[in-house]
């Protein structure tokens, strides 16, 4: 975890909002410093951060939410295409398993 | 949560290695689903802070377990740099996944001397993830248009510098000033600090003058044989941009323990 990312928290919740941490917790046929890559989404559907990846980054804030609202935590797993690894600058496709931590 | 969250930054002040564990997978009859999510802080010495009573309560009797606090103070070790995911035997019907996270400052380069080499390297540096700050007295070479990517560029006397930072363990510390007498100043500044890299550019003979009078000062020798001097991996760089990606190599070579 990031200082940064850890002074977002405390700021956020400073003016009682509802949060989520999503980070990669394991990348497959990727390079490993993807891992620990982490973002915040608030209740309201504001980030900081960034996981990489337009299309990814879409489905991890709707789950995110969805999650806050339900005050659970869960995993993620994804499946990229070639082209979405390469836009996020992996030589190819593969899985990326995604922890999303209800902040409460 | 909150709580826990103000504990891990106040522990992080503190200067200390320290990490933090989220529950990602509960393979247990006893521990309770909802308890993902959860973490809990530790350092080298054994856990600091729950995120919640509830955790705290039922990991409890497990903590009696001898096995389960050394598997815990296993992953304190240093090796365990990087952001992972690590299995938890409880015992051999409970089993926690969780993933393990140093709490960290940004690793941070900062860079004594604004002259031609430094131009290079913050450029080079600032692709690898690190914040970057340049000291030098002169104003003249020192200005963002040298620096485009640098986070802060400080006009001061070295000593000035020193007199009110603060180094740290994710600081790497690269020496090249315009002279040995300002090296010198410098590397006494911080050869006893807890910085991760500590380099200085310079010929044999150079290197040689300013170790003898860190030797006078009383530095010992396990201290000098720590700096990287000469300064970047042996490639055969001739050029200033050659030199800057020794040096980057060199810091990258530290940074992940190679």
């Amino acid at each position: 975890m990031k200082k940064e990312i850890l002074k977002k928290i405390i700021e956020l919740k400073k003016e009682n909002l509802k949060l989520a941490r999503a980070f990669i917790i394991q990348a497959k046929s990727s390079s490993p410093r993807n891992t620990g890559t982490e973002m915040i989404i608030s209740e309201e559907g504001e980030t900081f951060g960034s996981i990489g990846g337009d299309q990814d980054e879409k489905k991890v804030i709707e789950k995110a939410m969805d999650l806050i609202e339900k005050g659970k935590s869960e995993k993620l797993k994804l499946t990229l295409t070639r082209k979405e690894a390469a836009e996020i600058g992996w030589v190819c496709g593969g899985q990326i398993d995604i922890f999303i931590q209800t902040i409460y | 949560m909150e709580d826990f969250f103000k504990k891990v930054f106040d522990e992080l002040q503190g200067n200390k290695k320290i990490l933090t564990a989220v529950l990602t997978d509960i393979d247990s009859e006893e521990i309770s689903q909802n308890l993902l999510g959860e973490m809990f802080l530790f350092d080298e010495e054994g856990i600091i802070e729950f995120s919640s009573d509830q955790l705290e309560t039922e990991l409890e009797k497990f903590f009696l377990n001898a096995d389960l606090k050394n598997q815990i103070l296993a992953l304190s070790e240093k090796k365990n740099k990087d952001s992972q995911l690590k299995e938890i035997n409880l015992d051999p019907d409970n089993k926690l996944e969780v993933f393990l996270e140093p709490v960290v400052d940004q690793p941070h380069l900062t860079v004594f001397g604004a002259g031609h080499i430094a131009e290079p390297l913050v450029k080079i540096c600032s692709l690898l993830d690190f914040t970057i700050t340049v000291v030098d007295d002169r104003e003249e070479f020192l200005n963002y248009d040298k620096f485009p990517t640098a986070d802060q560029l400080l006009l001061l006397d070295y000593t000035d510098y020193f007199a009110s930072a603060k180094i740290k363990e994710n600081d790497y510390l690269v020496i090249i000033t315009r002279g040995h007498q300002h090296d010198y100043q410098v590397l006494k500044n911080v050869i006893n600090s807890e910085a991760a890299y500590l380099g200085m550019i310079g010929s044999s003979r150079k290197i040689k003058t300013v170790y003898n009078q860190l030797r006078d000062d009383g530095i010992t020798e396990e201290k000098l044989e720590a700096v990287h001097a000469p300064i970047g991996l042996d490639i055969g760089s001739e050029t200033p941009a050659e030199i800057a990606v020794a040096i980057a190599a060199e810091i990258i070579a530290v940074r992940r323990d190679k």
